[in-house]
């Protein structure tokens, strides 16, 4: 079963986060059609809003659309075209135009202290945003899926997020060069659960470090459940990560290099400080109802979000909880319902890059 | 009945179309019909026009009319009177079959791709699904486990 867990929660997971609603544009038009009735006099802005929009969405899609029709956020977006590709001008009215402008855009954006990978705009992304006003940091990323070449530019002192597609020879270079996948560090909408990121210099494609989250990224999603949010701090988070940055920069100007990357791509995974998402099977155990209880014998361990159980009368009695780790190591879970009690011994273990979960009856 | 604006409505579609389509997706089976029940929640929204508590219940809401429209369509005579095309189904298309998990939870049957698809896919809790799918607590659990026990046979079969 732990399989089949793990493959749900990462490869599904990881899937999903590429499937998205592809005909946003055709969901304006149905507002633009509710308000034609309803006020004729707004028709005709709205449609040309409309039409503007769906053009935006055919290219980037997603919320970047909102960005698009913004005139300060296109002067941006111009500004780093035109540092990216000296001498081309974007255009707002033709997709091609705009494609062949995107070529290797993201990573020779001289203007551009640092690049960092993607992260989609959202109140996380703005509270971050905020602790960053006075750097000129963008972000960059992409889903790091090839059959899903979508990519992100957020700027943090102004709060601006732009989505773009990747180009094939950007993906082709991307993968040659085993990048694919450094981009593609915590998209928090995207739910795919990785936790670094590369570091890239003002020169472009130099990349200074890469940087291991050390308590990991939490989706949106996950955050919205309030024991996960007050369990993680996205500004102690950012803080830790500047300081990383800032001491890579400071080493390059230094030396003239940047720091050897290897070695801190095998940094081992943090094992203390952590908020690990995880799920422990209790297996084998009778039937439970929904009264039945979990503890966690170590509160320094893990905080537990909820027990689940099958149900009275299932052929394959079964429960399990899903908790939210702060360290690695082992606890012992006691799960009761009336007078019969069960004990687990479940633990959390750094697994290569990942962190795994293992699980032994005891009582 | 507060009018939904164009920001708003905006903000909605592009924060919750990519979750709701891949709920109808699990729910349907396919995509065509998956992208109609979004288009039609959407209509629904901008209808109904709802007042909502805070993003959770705009989210339980949208989610919870967009498997009420996956459920009238798969209840629909059209839709109980005409055959598969095998390249309509997830598990047979190209692009998503390239991920073995995703091709063998779409040969799960609806009930369990529904639950598998809000806990994993979208991180709800079991409370959370059984409000907005209105089954029991203990049957989300129940078909949770039993989707991945089937799930771990399908891996077997596929083995040997």
């Amino acid at each position: 079963m732990k399989n089949i867990e793990k493959l749900l929660e990462n490869e599904y997971r990881e899937k999903l986060g590429t499937m998205k609603y592809e005909n946003k544009s055709k969901l304006f038009s149905i507002y633009e059609k509710k308000e034609r009735k309803s006020s004729k006099t707004r028709t005709v802005i709205i449609r040309r809003t409309a039409a503007a929009l769906a053009f935006a969405l055919i290219f980037v899609g997603g919320t970047s659309a909102l960005a698009m029709t913004n005139p300060e956020v296109m002067s941006v977006f111009r500004n780093l075209i035109r540092a990216s590709a000296p001498g081309v001008e974007l255009s707002d009215r033709n997709v091609d135009d705009i494609e062949d402008r995107m070529e290797n855009f993201h990573v020779r954006t001289q203007d551009v202290p640092l690049i960092m990978d993607s992260m989609e705009v959202n109140k996380y992304g703005e509270t971050i945003g905020r602790a960053f006003t006075t750097f000129d940091l963008f972000k960059v990323g992409a889903s790091g899926d090839p059959d899903d070449p979508t990519g992100y530019v957020y700027r943090y002192d102004l709060g601006v997020l732009e989505n773009y597609m990747l180009l094939p020879e950007e993906v082709e270079y991307l993968e040659s060069s085993g990048l694919m996948g450094a981009l593609t560090a915590p998209d928090l909408n995207s739910q795919v659960k990785r936790n670094w990121v590369y570091v890239f210099d003002r020169e472009g494609m130099n990349i200074i470090g890469k940087y291991i989250f050390p308590t990991g990224f939490k989706t949106n999603k996950q955050l919205e459940d309030p024991k996960v949010a007050a369990a993680f701090s996205p500004i102690s988070e950012y803080n830790k990560y500047n300081e990383f940055v800032q001491d890579r920069i400071e080493y390059k100007r230094e030396n003239g290099t940047a720091p050897e990357i290897g070695k801190v791509a095998l940094d081992p995974l943090p094992t203390e400080g952590l908020n690990e998402l995880a799920n422990f099977d209790f297996e084998g155990l009778p039937p439970l109802s929904d009264d039945a209880t979990v503890e966690c014998d170590d509160p320094e361990f893990c905080s537990i979000i909820e027990l689940i159980t099958t149900g009275q009368g299932t052929d394959t009695p079964h429960a399990w909880a899903r908790v939210i780790c702060y360290k690695t190591g082992s606890a012992i879970f006691t799960i009761k319902e009336g007078d019969q009690e069960f004990q687990f011994k479940c633990t959390l273990f750094v697994d290569g890059r990942h962190y795994n979960v293992s699980w032994e009856r005891i009582k | 009945m507060t009018r939904v604006d164009k920001q708003e409505f905006e903000n909605t579609v592009n924060t919750y179309s990519d979750m709701m389509y891949r709920c109808a997706l699990a729910y349907c089976g396919n995509k065509a019909d998956a992208e109609d029940v979004v288009q039609d929640a959407f209509v629904r929204y901008l209808q109904r026009s709802p007042e909502f508590k805070g993003e959770a219940h705009k989210k339980a809401w949208l989610l919870r009319v967009t498997i009420n429209l996956s459920k009238d369509l798969c209840k629909s005579f059209w839709r109980r009177n005409k055959s598969e095309l095998d390249e309509n189904t997830p598990s047979k298309n190209g692009e998503l079959s390239e991920c073995e998990i995703w091709s063998a939870v779409s040969q799960l049957p609806q009930k369990y791709r529904v639950i598998i698809e809000l806990y994993y896919g979208e991180g709800l809790t079991i409370d959370e699904i059984s409000r907005i799918t209105k089954v029991k607590r203990s049957t989300v659990g129940d078909r949770l486990l039993r989707a991945k026990q089937l799930l771990k046979k399908l891996y077997e079969e596929e083995s040997v």
